[in-house]
């Protein structure tokens, strides 16, 4: 059982911490924002994360890896998510590397997984229907929709399983046989549908995954977006503190009226359960435990709904503050709204928990 | 080996031997064993089981030797406390003097005191009870106004004591009383010991909405109590009631996560009511779903208690998440009241009719008798006042000299 953190993950921690506030901090957000560029990890960034070792975390020793696990990936994408930095650490240096390790061991995935590791290609990554692929294995026929950093990304890693098999295969998105077309969301990120016109996948590029890879993705995706919506509650949870203990109304500081206190206890309750769930299910992905995807469900269900509780709170006891622009809540308040829909609702997640358990 | 597992597998080899089996169930409520001048036993076994306990002094594990005490460390208590857990033993007896009174005497006690009472509470000679609550003081427990006058060698005390836990049941009862108007509320109480067998003290129960009644109110008329029963100096008695209050919520906690369900999971109760579809789902969607969301919130709160503790063997513990156990704790044991009544519909509703199985029965005492865990021992809204206030550091409303129990 860890539901805290070893020395190192603490270490790893602050190491974080100090890294987004200085190189990605909020202010960096507003400043793309502004400038109408998208925000999305550029190769500068990318290369830093690379020199801190975060790309290399969950590769194995045999192929120069830190085997740091997923706890410690988990609590670097809930840094970045205190500062909404943009990073590829889900995409590429999580979800990319395990979709590679879910097939069988080869020069050329080992290749692959080195490349990401030094940085040289910053791949996004998408599961997809294993019809994309045409019959003989060689080409790709198709869409995908809303893959997250698709635009900033030189390659995706794109896991295409059906009910009997999945498939994991490499292609350059530079190429002209992909077409990137970029889709505007609220919370001002990368994200692209991309088509694909019989491109054609190199042989070395494509493997088969074993059975489970595609479960396995997908509660990984969900962990890893709890993770990041942790960091944003706790972040929204954190300046609406702050604000309570400033803004003063009726002669007094805001937070001195209980009705407010109330509710910011409730959230910090609920805030705190969700820390233990998520450790839990980061955990029991480490370790494949059994019941690696009760957990997981349950870690998505209780950040959805506490980054919604926490995000509606802080807006609202921001008053009209909180509706400004001028404000970051609003920033994060859209990131949570977007997340809430990625790697599964709260209704889909609720309902596989209760058919777990036998419900 | 390390000492401290040698002493679990020492602590294991006793129990299997000297815990009779039939001890080594669940406890219904009558064969609970309660201490006192007049003990009885709901049976042979528990008899025999407690005395050996007793003996052992593990009645209070963690109380000195020297009082007949198990004598046993923190790391100790917590191996003997897992390996009875393990093993399914009983509680040996159930005690106020054990959980909260004498772990305040070994702190705030003089030496004659904790020489008199102590071994007396490890034995399970006396029942005892608590007199905090006033009818005009309950979460502003500070305000209260039972009167202790001194005279030569005894204190007079007059007034009245409410929600007393066991009240007509108890031989001794450690009460807060005002011994002083002057200054602020908290300067002017003592903390006392008090003989229910003292002419002049009444205890009459009061009835519950769960049919039960195990409160009374304790009345003081012109009570001689000895000077020698008053614990720590005079007018300063909230701080032994603070001390004890640490040792109030720590037994709170663990009956709130212990009072988790009847025999039958809701997932069962559901599945006899409504029955399961061709995918072999409970056949009721939106109950289906609450249930759920019941299961996972007792999960998380298993995880957070797990995390705690981890938190603290490893030395970063977070004394904040401690203060939010018992507001989500008691809360969800309620919303599993509610939700078995719901799904049983009539079926729960039954009250001493024998057209009913002891489980339906069950249902609606359990939902009716837990109402009381979110008010004993601070209410939730205290609770939340707390967690604002020391966790979060959120400023104090504008009346400051209110200090909550
Ligand atoms: C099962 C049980 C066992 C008990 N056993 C004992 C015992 O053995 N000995 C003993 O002395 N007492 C005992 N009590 C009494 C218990 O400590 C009090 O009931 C409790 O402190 C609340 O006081 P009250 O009932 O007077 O409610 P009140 O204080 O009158 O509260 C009424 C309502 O007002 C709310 N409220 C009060 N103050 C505030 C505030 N500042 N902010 C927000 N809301 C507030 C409360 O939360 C509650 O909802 C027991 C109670 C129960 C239910």
């Amino acid at each position: 059982m860890s539901l805290v953190f070893t020395e190192e993950q603490s270490l790893l921690q602050e190491s974080a911490l100090e890294y987004f506030a200085q190189h990605l901090p909020t202010s960096r957000f507003r400043d793309i924002r502004d400038a109408k560029g998208v925000v999305s990890c550029d190769a500068g960034a990318w290369q830093q994360m690379v020199d801190l070792g975060w790309s290399a975390m969950l590769l194995p020793a045999s192929i120069d890896g830190l085997e740091f696990g997923l706890l410690g990936m988990g609590l670097l994408v809930t840094e970045a998510g205190k500062t909404l930095a943009a990073t590829p650490l889900s995409g590429a240096a999580t979800l990319s590397v395990e979709a590679l390790l879910s097939c069988a061991e080869s020069p050329a995935r080992n290749q692959l997984l080195r490349e990401i590791a030094e940085g040289t290609t910053m791949p996004a990554f998408a599961i997809g229907p294993a019809s994309l692929l045409a019959s003989d294995l060689k080409s790709l026929d198709g869409g995908l929709e809303f893959v997250a950093e698709a635009r900033g990304a030189d390659s995706l890693i794109a896991l295409l399983a059906d009910d009997s098999a999945a498939r994991v295969v490499v292609v350059d998105l530079n190429s002209p046989e992909v077409q990137r077309t970029a889709v505007n969301l609220i919370d001002w990120r990368d994200y692209a549908h991309l088509q694909f016109d019989n491109m054609v996948i190199a042989e070395d590029h494509s493997f088969g995954a074993n059975e489970g890879a595609a479960a396995r993705l997908e509660s990984v995706g969900a962990a890893m977006t709890a993770a990041e919506l942790f960091g944003l509650s706790q972040e929204v949870f954190d300046r609406t503190i702050a604000y309570l203990c400033e803004r003063e109304q009726f002669g007094r500081k805001i937070g001195s009226f209980q009705a407010l206190q109330h509710r910011m206890a409730k959230a910090y309750a609920q805030l705190q359960l969700l820390k233990s769930v998520l450790y839990d299910a980061l955990t029991a992905l480490e370790q494949q435990r059994d019941d690696v995807d009760l957990a997981v469900s349950h870690a998505k269900v209780l950040a959805n709904d506490t980054a919604q509780l926490i995000g509606n709170e802080g807006i609202q006891l921001h008053g009209g503050m909180g509706i400004t622009d001028e404000l970051d809540i609003g920033l994060f308040y859209k990131r949570i709204r977007v997340l809430r829909s990625a790697y599964g609702s709260s209704a889909q997640h609720r309902a596989n928990f209760a058919k777990l358990s036998g419900l | 080996m390390t000492d401290l597992e040698q002493f679990r597998r020492a602590t294991r080899a006793w129990l299997l031997e000297n815990c009779p089996p039939s001890q080594r169930t669940t406890v219904a409520k009558q064969d609970v064993v309660w201490p006192g001048r007049n003990q009885t036993f709901p049976s042979e076994d528990a008899r025999l089981w407690f005395e050996r306990m007793r003996d052992k002094g593990w009645t209070c594990p963690t109380f000195p030797a020297e009082y007949g005490g198990g004598g046993l460390d923190e790391a100790q208590e917590k191996v003997l406390r897992e390996e009875m857990q393990d093993l399914g033993c009983r509680p040996p007896v159930i005690d106020q003097g054990i959980s909260m009174l004498g772990p305040a005497l070994l702190e705030f006690g003089n030496e004659a005191q904790k020489a008199y009472h102590i071994p007396k509470i490890v034995r399970g000679e006396l029942r005892w009870c608590q007199g905090y609550s006033e009818p005009g003081a309950g979460s502003d427990l500070a305000s209260l106004q039972t009167k202790c006058e001194p005279f030569d060698d005894h204190f007079l005390v007059n007034g009245s004591k409410i929600w007393t836990s066991y009240g007509v049941e108890s031989d001794w009862i450690f009460c807060l009383v005002r011994t002083s108007n002057e200054g602020a509320k908290q300067a002017g109480i003592s903390f006392l010991l008090i003989d229910m067998e003292s002419p002049g003290v009444k205890a009459e129960s009061i009835d519950l909405i769960s049919g039960e009644s195990e409160f009374a109110q304790v009345f003081f008329d012109n009570v001689k109590v000895p000077k020698e029963n008053l614990v720590g100096e005079i007018n300063q008695g909230w701080a032994v009631a603070k001390g004890l209050l640490k040792h109030e919520r720590k037994m709170m906690a663990e009956l709130g996560t212990g009072f988790a369900g009847g025999d039958l999971s809701l997932a069962k109760i559901a599945e006899q009511q409504f029955g399961r579809d061709a995918a072999g789902q409970i056949d009721q969607p939106e109950i289906r779903l609450a249930i759920a969301d019941y299961e996972m919130n007792m999960r998380a709160i298993a995880l957070t208690g797990q995390r705690s503790h981890e938190e603290a063997q490893a030395g970063q513990m977070d004394r904040n998440v401690p203060l939010i156990m018992k507001y989500v704790g008691t809360t969800a044991v309620q919303t599993r009241d509610e939700l078995a009544m719901d799904i049983q519909g009539y079926r729960s509703a039954g009250w001493h009719d024998e057209n009913f199985s002891v489980s339906e029965l069950r249902t609606a005492r359990d939902l009716l008798f837990n109402k009381a865990l979110t008010i004993a021992g601070g209410t939730n809204e205290i609770q939340l006042n707390i967690i604002a206030k020391r966790a979060l550091g959120l400023p104090d409303a504008p009346a400051p000299d209110k200090e909550e129990r």
